[in-house]
């Protein structure tokens, strides 16, 4: 496996500006704009973490990231490559350094495939199959070669997931997409599966784009985050700042919405500041996208949509035109 | 507060039969009471026998399964045996039910109100139509549903998920219960409409004054509504308490292990302590202590190959607070984490 040296500053995988839309049919709007100029970079060796809630554009942009949907503008570099400018065989190529971990490890393993075939698939069609190999894989994510003939039926939740990270190692890739890869776990398992994550990026120098809902997730194995919210980023820094400074008042609700497990905080603050749900895309409010959820808002959110800007330090941006108000009347950080 | 329980289950064991006719007990020998408008949280992971629980309190347990003893008792009337005929007058209108997926809990070919309105006349045979959809906007409006009477009319996919739970909760309480039963209400949902829903759950339960009995993994949501707390694994009750007794002094190694394993800023960001291996299938829980494999406590010992009893704590109460352990109380040992390699996965 690669032994990673002091590169920790490459950017492995960026997105630019990236926008996408579907088409719609019958009557109403024609056009529903999933992601809307999202621009994100993640270097080698890091975790962003990307949060946002059902339906906020998360997935489609995972789409296009590896290439399942076409861009309706902006474009996707890995290694600095453009995804869209590359010859097919160049394509799958670069692809293959990117890997994916899906939320369900349930329906993401074939049912008929046993252990081995599993992690074997990616190496076969790649030409690189060797026993020894799947044995190595296995044994890095914590399974013992002996399970090597059982199908994903006679393993639990955790081990499936063990299963599933395996197969996304075969090829050596530099980047894993994780999407919510401990949400669908017991408690007790989310554990262990997070500190594999954490193990082998230490040890293969992995870059993650781990999306997820959970905060305390997020901020446990995060080290820049960025909030997503109706296909935009509107907020974005390291972990630190997100969580004990957030400015954006979509960031300080969710932050406040997460429930806190201990019995004595529930007297202590209220925890819903958000009324209604996440607008429907394709009938999206004038202006800022968060408005008609906003506490804050006034007049100037739904004739200007506002764009990310600095907040003053330099890996800290976000995206409302009120930071001060936020602050002062949108509950409290995460504490 | 009555001392008079709503729900008292004693010694309640539910099995199945398996393809050689072998009986695999889901739930075995447990007992708890709620008292009026008490909030009692079930803990556990899948397969720990939570939802068969609540489902054979519910009276809702699929053929296959069996309470083969205990007794369920709602406000002294047994349940176990009862006629199916006054189960039913019971069930919506006694004790009101908020299952996990709000989707699969409504139907989807009939509107929202209509469900809503024939939980409210099957119990009530001269509710006139026009006080029902009055009842059933009352009902909407009181969850927080915004523009009842036309949402009313609209089909369950025409509605957002956090909407609909909000609908199984007005029907739930359409009747105003004494017992409302929820199984992970919000699991289903995003971080934000969790919060909103628990929200509407909370309100609804008050004003209806009922008692409920939520199951739920998530002790963060735990720690915020519970009174009383049980924590299961592998079928049974490993320790019991109030929600403060749980929180600031758990005495089983599982439920310690359960709380250090939450995520936090406090957690150390290079390994989270982690409780190793998964829970056992029901048809293979271990002779013994059930938690001994995964058991990180000092205390292990030969004493664990024995069943521990659920036994209360020294100097507690009329409601106990007991812990399933030979070593309760011990300190988890500080190795939450072994090199992957060496650890060992065996087959479920």
């Amino acid at each position: 496996m690669t032994v990673v040296t002091n590169a920790a500053e490459e950017v492995v995988l960026r997105v630019n500006e990236l926008s996408l839309e579907y088409r719609l049919r019958g009557a109403g709007p024609k056009t529903l704009r999933a992601v809307d100029g999202v621009s994100l970079e993640l270097r080698r060796g890091e975790t962003l973490g990307l949060v946002g809630e059902s339906g906020c554009g998360k997935s489609s942009l995972v789409r296009t990231i590896f290439d399942i949907n076409v861009p309706s503008s902006g474009s996707v570099e890995v290694f600095g490559q453009r995804l869209a400018e590359l010859r097919p065989k160049d394509r799958r190529q670069l692809r293959n350094r990117v890997q994916m971990i899906f939320q369900d490890p349930y329906s993401a393993l074939d049912p008929r495939l046993s252990a081995h075939e599993i992690v074997a698939e990616p190496l076969r069609i790649a030409r690189r199959y060797s026993k020894d190999r799947v044995v190595e894989l296995l044994e890095s994510v914590g399974l013992s070669a002996e399970v090597m003939d059982r199908r994903p039926a006679a393993f639990s939740g955790g081990q499936r997931q063990r299963l599933g990270i395996a197969r996304a190692l075969a090829l050596d890739p530099d980047v894993l997409v994780l999407d919510e890869p401990v949400s669908a776990l017991d408690v007790s398992v989310q554990a262990q599966v997070i500190n594999l994550l954490k193990d082998l990026q230490q040890r293969l120098g992995l870059a993650y784009l781990f999306i997820a809902h959970d905060l305390s997730v997020v901020r446990h194995i995060s080290d820049r985050v960025a909030v997503m919210h109706l296909g935009q980023i509107v907020e974005t820094g390291t972990a630190e700042e997100i969580f004990a400074n957030p400015v954006h008042p979509y960031t300080r609700s969710l932050l406040s919405a997460a429930p806190v497990p201990d019995p004595r905080a529930r007297s202590s603050r209220r925890r819903v500041v958000l009324a209604g749900e996440l607008p429907d895309a394709a009938r999206r409010p004038s202006g800022c996208s968060f408005r008609t959820r906003c506490p804050i808002a006034q007049e100037q959110c739904s004739q200007q949509d506002p764009t990310l800007v600095s907040t003053g330090s330099p890996t800290h941006q976000h995206a409302c035109h009120f930071p001060e108000d936020s602050q002062r009347s949108v509950a409290p950080a995460m504490t | 507060m009555s001392t008079e329980p709503i729900l008292d289950v004693q010694d309640l064991t539910v099995v199945y039969q398996d393809d050689r006719g072998r009986d695999v007990p889901l739930v075995e020998d447990i007992s708890f009471t709620v008292l009026p408008r008490e909030v009692l949280c079930i803990v556990g992971e899948a397969g720990s026998g939570k939802s068969v629980t609540m489902l054979a309190v519910m009276g809702l347990l699929p053929p296959e399964l069996h309470i083969t003893s205990g007794s369920i008792r709602y406000r002294g009337e047994e349940l176990v045996g009862m006629p199916e005929k006054r189960r039913r007058a019971l069930r919506g209108k006694e004790m009101g039910m908020v299952f996990q997926d709000p989707m699969t809990a409504l139907n989807p070919v009939k509107s929202v109100g209509s469900q809503i309105g024939r939980a409210l006349s099957v119990h009530n045979r001269r509710l006139a139509w026009g006080d029902r959809d009055q009842r059933v906007a009352e009902l909407l409006a009181s969850v927080g549903v915004p523009q009842p009477k036309r949402r009313s009319r609209l089909y369950p996919h025409e509605w957002s998920g956090g909407m609909r739970q909000r609908a199984v909760i007005a029907m739930a309480i359409a009747n105003s219960p004494s017992l409302l039963v929820a199984d992970e209400p919000t699991t289903a949902l995003d971080t934000t409409v969790q919060a909103q829903v628990m929200e509407a759950l909370e309100t609804a339960r008050e004003t209806s004054d009922a008692a409920m009995v939520m199951i739920t993994h998530d002790l963060a949501l735990v720690a915020q509504v519970a009174d009383r707390v049980a924590i299961m694994y592998s079928g049974s009750f490993v320790e019991t308490g109030s929600v403060y007794e749980i929180f600031d002094s758990a005495q089983h190694p599982y439920t310690k292990g359960l709380l250090a394993s939450i995520l936090t800023e406090y957690s150390d960001t290079n390994a989270a302590f982690a409780i190793p291996g998964s829970p056992p299938a029901p048809s293979q829980r271990p002779e013994g202590c059930a938690f001994a494999p995964r058991c990180t406590s000092a205390g292990k010992d030969a004493a664990c190959l024995e069943r521990p009893a659920l036994l209360p704590m020294p100097g507690s109460g009329e409601r106990q607070r007991a812990a399933a352990c030979h070593h309760p109380g011990t300190e988890l040992l500080n190795a939450p984490y072994a090199a992957p390699a060496a650890e060992r996965a065996g087959a479920r």
